[in-house]
């Protein structure tokens, strides 16, 4: 083929088609990408204003820990700054503990121990490994309280114990939490230490040990104790006998009022 | 209208099934921030801090992959977010099934409750294919990206796909 010939098939050819869209897309690319990253901003600041706006996460930050948690050993303390311990909340949790004593609710677990039995005997160790037995109270009133760490209702719970329990008469009431969910010690501790608790909180080991991150399964006495729903509280007298138990948060005023009827009386 | 060819109208369809997936994670969650926030707080896979900011922050950003998806703007790129998200909720969901724990998925909020396990990393694998096909062949039939920035109809074939 002649080159005067290739010139007019060219010139015979159709032209190919304009690349779809690329000229005179460049500014509106911009303009969306540009509108784009303004929606992100207001997202931005919409999540910033309820974040600042969500009402209290019911959590109380950490107290300062009691003198035998500060002397802990020092396995303890990093086992425990392993276990990566933080309150944890839920919707609605914490507005119990603030209500009059008529607001509680009936228990919902219906096979707790019978007020006036004779309340179980135990012997636990706290994450420190000393032991604490229910009858080292004998003569004075019990809050007997069976947790997990993990739990939210206990997580908001405990705050209101330890000021509930530095308000009262150590001569006449003593509280001892046991961690119901078969808890290792360092869980317990992180817990422990975290709140400030004065007061013990006791290992239940079990068949299926639990911790901060993973469920576990009650230990003996938590099921001598028929515990179902975290937290559940048993008072015990002075005598020894189930004076009053309940499972759920509970109104601080009740635990009070049941407390003190169950003191020794003088 | 222009008549659709029937690839388009599949890939239309898919892009409005992958938007419904997000929109109705978005929204359902949008309404109980504070229930997401501690559903999140139970994964225990984030540091304390970030729980609170990535609990209220992320509906709103799967309510607007959704409507991106939906009016078809930066199809790709919704897809390509779309997917990361999922991948990152498989992640969760693998870690604490591993870890034991027994939570609420928390996918959908209130609408669709289901325990973390293989149902519900079968089922979000499942609902992370229409946005996978997004990422991969955007369809832009009936699209801002097609009306607005010229841009042709990946999932139909069309070639020259700038974004």
């Amino acid at each position: 083929m002649g080159k005067a010939a290739r010139l007019k098939q060219q010139r015979r050819a159709p032209k190919p088609p304009p690349p779809v869209g690329r000229k005179g897309q460049a500014p509106a690319q911009r303009t969306v990408w540009l509108a784009s990253g303004v929606v992100i901003v207001v997202i931005a600041i919409v999540v910033a204003v309820l974040l600042s706006q969500q009402s209290s996460p019911k959590t109380a930050g950490p107290s300062t820990p009691s003198a035998a948690d500060r002397n802990a050993p020092a396995s303890l303390v990093s086992a425990a700054a392993a276990v990566g311990f933080h309150p944890t909340t839920e919707p609605g949790v914490g507005e119990m503990e603030g209500q009059p004593a008529s607001a509680a609710n009936p228990p919902e677990n219906t096979s707790l121990l019978a007020v006036g039995s004779t309340a179980p005997g135990f012997t636990l160790k706290t994450p420190q490994r000393q032991s604490v037995s229910l009858s080292d109270y004998r003569g004075k009133a019990v809050l007997l309280e069976f947790f997990a760490t993990w739990c939210p209702h206990c997580n908001a719970e405990a705050p209101h114990l330890k000021a509930l329990y530095a308000s009262l008469p150590k001569s006449k009431v003593a509280f001892v939490s046991v961690n119901a969910d078969g808890e290792t010690a360092p869980s317990v501790f992180a817990f422990h230490r975290y709140y400030g608790l004065a007061y013990p909180a006791l290992v239940d080991p079990s068949s299926q040990p639990g911790s901060f991150s993973k469920e576990g399964a009650a230990g003996s006495v938590s099921t001598k104790y028929r515990v179902q729903a975290f937290p559940t509280f048993y008072v015990i007298d002075s005598k020894g006998k189930i004076a009053w138990r309940s499972d759920g948060e509970q109104p601080d005023a009740l635990l009070r009022q049941e407390l003190q009827q169950a003191e020794p009386s003088a | 209208m222009r008549d659709l060819r029937p690839l388009a109208a599949l890939g239309l369809v898919i892009r409005i099934v992958a938007a419904g997936i997000w929109i109705a994670a978005g929204a359902a969650k949008v309404g109980e921030l504070q229930h997401f926030h501690a559903q999140v707080d139970q994964y225990k896979l984030l540091p304390h801090a970030l729980e609170a900011p990535f609990a209220y922050a992320l509906p709103f950003v799967e309510l607007l992959v959704g409507l991106y998806l939906l009016v078809g703007l930066l199809t790709r790129v919704a897809g390509m977010i779309a997917c990361v998200l999922m991948v990152l909720f498989l992640i969760a969901q693998i870690q604490a099934w591993a870890r034991g724990l027994s939570l609420d998925c928390g996918c959908f909020g209130g609408i669709a409750q289901e325990k973390v396990g293989l149902g519900s990393v079968l089922r979000d694998v499942a609902l992370g294919l229409p946005s996978l096909v997004m990422a991969i062949r955007p369809a832009r039939a009936l699209s801002l990206d097609s009306f607005f920035l010229g841009i042709p109809d990946r999932f139909a074939g069309l070639p020259g796909d700038p974004s």
